[in-house]
């Protein structure tokens, strides 16, 4: 296979020429299959229904009735007011500032890892990512206050040097703090998601493309950007909904002064606070659902518009 | 349409992967109009040839002049050079129209004249009604024949084509390779082919450059090529051969114990001299078969090919020849029977052989004369 990327690759015959194949597009898939087609898929449809479908049609439930049964809307109208709207608020400026800056900055580290020929690099970058990507929670805050905390060792080089950041309207422990420590596993996980796509932009498409006169900057603009469009769609959903679900980095590291939706559900199942809500925290889970469902429908409307040419 | 190819020079080209010679001091003129294959075996670097001549490979030494021009910095947007690769080459998000108009679109094009230019090559190629489909929903022919159209709709100065029907099938592949030659033809174009197929090489080019380890073996007509090879390398990569023991005997004569008396030209053949041990290259077709029940040769496997039929024959030294006969001669044959050994023609190449002693040499020369 060889790609746009990498200078060594070898050119040869084979690669299947499928530009988005981890993206998860519609491309090959019958359209109408016999029973005995699909059948090695009813394991995976018995454990989706049972871990995923069943809690969330209870959540969703539960969520419209009251401490003692009778169905209520107030749940949700107590869900979208006062410190749970803020948290909502809180929850999706960080997740989607959190997967902006990741996407941008894990793309152009991904293009930079498949354009070099160096092979050790690249392997260092996969492994690592793979690492970083599914570090999280109490180590991960712990690292982040022991270097940029209040009392950290960057903090304190810097405010040696004059440039205190928390006397610059900095803080590790608001929503800004939190974009910065979810880039520690959300570029890696981003790096790792479009490796193999950029991997699948052909070498033949960069040669075609300057022979028949274009410029790189007209290549990446007609054919590269295009192509990767719907890969990078489909991370940023990831990344958005990766962050959005977070809960133990922030509650590590925050211990529960900023208002995030995943926290403020944590402390309402825990039941350290009054009987009977937790149905106010199936309410805060319907929230999140249709939050993640919202993300997901408009990940596959602009999927379908971005790669029409699969179809 | 009509237009006149431009010449195309390759002078002492050389190109080094680390310590492995891609090119080495490869020299090569096309005439104007004129279609060159580049015949060789994987690896022998042809692609790399054909890619310094698209500028899309740095060389180390050498010079590349298109139409008395050199071109050799020139970056391949600025050379106007129309390019075919082997498979998977057309963008997959543009419509055959949309990949055919790209080299317009660069060119700025009027939306008019790109739409009026691909659907005229469109047509050329033979896929108009296809015009919108994405390249996944065209065959592989199919896909060839737009990267075609791409390649020409730019007015190239030149067509490089690499290896674009290796990926097909035999059916397609000789009906596309008829089509490419008419085009071509049709156009004028200086063209630059690359294959390992030897058949496509002889049915395509005005003249093969048959190439070996970065460098040329030999550059000629198709005929020249496979009856007249410059060396070894190019008598058994263009065609098949025999190989039989001989002693040189008088001018243009070489004694094989198979085969008897066997001419040989000593144009391609200099450097021989009576008595010297050599070993003897010739083609299957140029042995003959007669049925003979003193002959002592006996028929040990056939196979039979359509135009011909392989025949392998047993030898009273009991190597196996292969001959290569007419349905029509060999419908006379009886299989089982003895058969003897003729030349129809002269022998294709000598080559030098070592270690014989001289001793028998000398015999083999007594014997002849
Ligand atoms: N990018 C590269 N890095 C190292 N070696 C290469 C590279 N490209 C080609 N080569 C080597 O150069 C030689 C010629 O390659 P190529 O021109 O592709 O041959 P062909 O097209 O005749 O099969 C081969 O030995 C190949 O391994
Ligand atoms: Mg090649």
């Amino acid at each position: 296979m060889s790609t746009v990327l990498s200078p060594t690759s070898d050119q040869g015959t084979g690669g299947n020429g499928v530009v988005v194949a981890s993206s998860g597009s519609s491309r090959r898939r019958p359209r109408r299959g016999r029973w005995h087609n699909s059948i090695g898929t009813v394991p995976f449809l018995v454990y989706l229904a049972l871990f995923l479908g069943v809690p969330a049609i209870s959540v969703i439930v539960t969520a419209f009735v009251n401490g003692s049964g009778h169905p209520t809307l107030s749940n949700f109208n107590e869900a979208v007011h006062g410190v749970y709207l803020q948290s909502f608020v809180a929850s999706l400026k960080l997740s989607f500032g959190a997967a902006i800056i990741s996407t941008v900055v894990g793309l152009l580290a991904a293009l930079a890892v498949c354009s070099s020929s160096n092979r050790i690099l690249r392997a260092i970058v996969t492994a690592g990512s793979g690492v970083f990507a599914n570090t999280g929670g109490v180590p991960l805050a712990f690292s982040f206050v022991a270097t940029v905390g209040n009392f950290g060792l960057i903090t304190k080089l810097l405010s040696d040097a004059g440039f205190n950041p928390y006397n610059h309207g900095f803080s590790l422990y608001s929503v800004l703090g939190l974009t910065i420590v979810y880039q520690y596993f959300l570029i890696p996980l981003m790096i790792l998601i479009m490796i193999p796509p950029i991997d699948a932009l052909r070498k033949e498409w960069v040669d075609a493309s300057s022979s028949l006169g274009a410029t790189r900057t007209q290549f990446w603009r007609w054919v590269g950007i295009p192509l990767l469009l719907p890969p990078i769609l489909a991370a940023f959903i990831v990344l958005f909904t990766d962050s959005f679900a977070a809960y133990a980095t922030a509650e590590a590291l925050t211990s529960g002064t900023i208002p995030l939706v995943p926290i403020q559900l944590g402390s309402l199942i825990s039941g350290n606070v009054l009987a009977g809500q937790t149905n106010l925290g199936d309410a805060l889970g319907a929230g999140m659902i249709f939050i993640v469902v919202v993300a997901g429908g408009l990940y596959i409307y602009v999927q379908r518009k971005a790669s029409r040419w699969l179809r | 349409m009509e237009r006149s190819g431009l010449s195309v020079e390759l002078v002492g080209l050389s190109r080094y992967y680390k310590d492995v010679a891609a090119l080495s001091s490869l020299d090569l003129k096309a005439e104007a109009g004129e279609l060159v294959v580049l015949l060789g075996p994987s690896g022998c670097g042809k692609t790399t040839a054909l890619r310094a001549l698209a500028g899309l490979e740095r060389l180390d030494e050498g010079t590349v002049s298109i139409g008395g021009r050199d071109v050799t910095g020139l970056a391949p947007s600025k050379r106007n050079i129309g390019m075919v690769f082997q498979s998977y080459s057309l963008f997959p998000n543009m419509t055959a129209r949309a990949n055919v108009e790209f080299g317009l679109r660069v060119r700025k094009m009027s939306s008019a004249q790109r739409a009026e230019r691909s659907s005229e090559m469109l047509e050329l190629v033979g896929l108009k009604a296809q015009a919108d489909r994405f390249p996944h929903q065209l065959s592989g022919g199919q896909q060839q024949r737009v990267a075609l159209a791409r390649a020409l709709a730019i007015k190239p100065e030149v067509l490089l084509l690499d290896e674009p029907l290796s990926a097909l099938d035999a059916k397609v592949r000789s009906l596309l390779r008829e089509e490419i030659r008419r085009i071509q033809l049709e156009l004028g174009i200086t063209t630059f082919f690359v294959t390992h197929d030897q058949e496509e090489a002889l049915a395509l080019a005005d003249r093969i450059a048959v190439m070996n380890g970065g460098r040329l073996e030999q550059f000629g007509s198709p005929l020249e090529v496979y009856s007249h090879p410059a060396t070894e390398f190019v008598a058994e990569f263009v065609g098949s051969v025999n190989r039989v023991q001989g002693v040189v005997g008088e001018t243009g004569k070489v004694l094989v114990d198979e085969l008897g008396v066997v001419e040989y030209h000593t144009a391609g053949n200099s450097g021989y001299s009576r008595g010297d041990a050599v070993e003897v290259l010739v083609r299957p077709e140029a042995i003959g078969l007669a049925q003979d029940p003193t002959g002592g040769c006996s028929i040990v496997g056939q196979s039979f090919l359509g135009a011909s039929v392989k025949v392998k024959v047993a030898t009273t030294r009991g190597s196996i020849l292969t001959c290569e006969l007419s349905p029509l001669e060999a419908s006379q044959l009886d299989f089982g029977g003895a058969v003897s050994l003729y030349m129809k023609g002269p022998a294709l190449l000598l080559s030098r052989r070592t270690g014989i002693s001289s001793a028998s040499a000398v015999e083999a020369q007594s014997a002849m004369s």
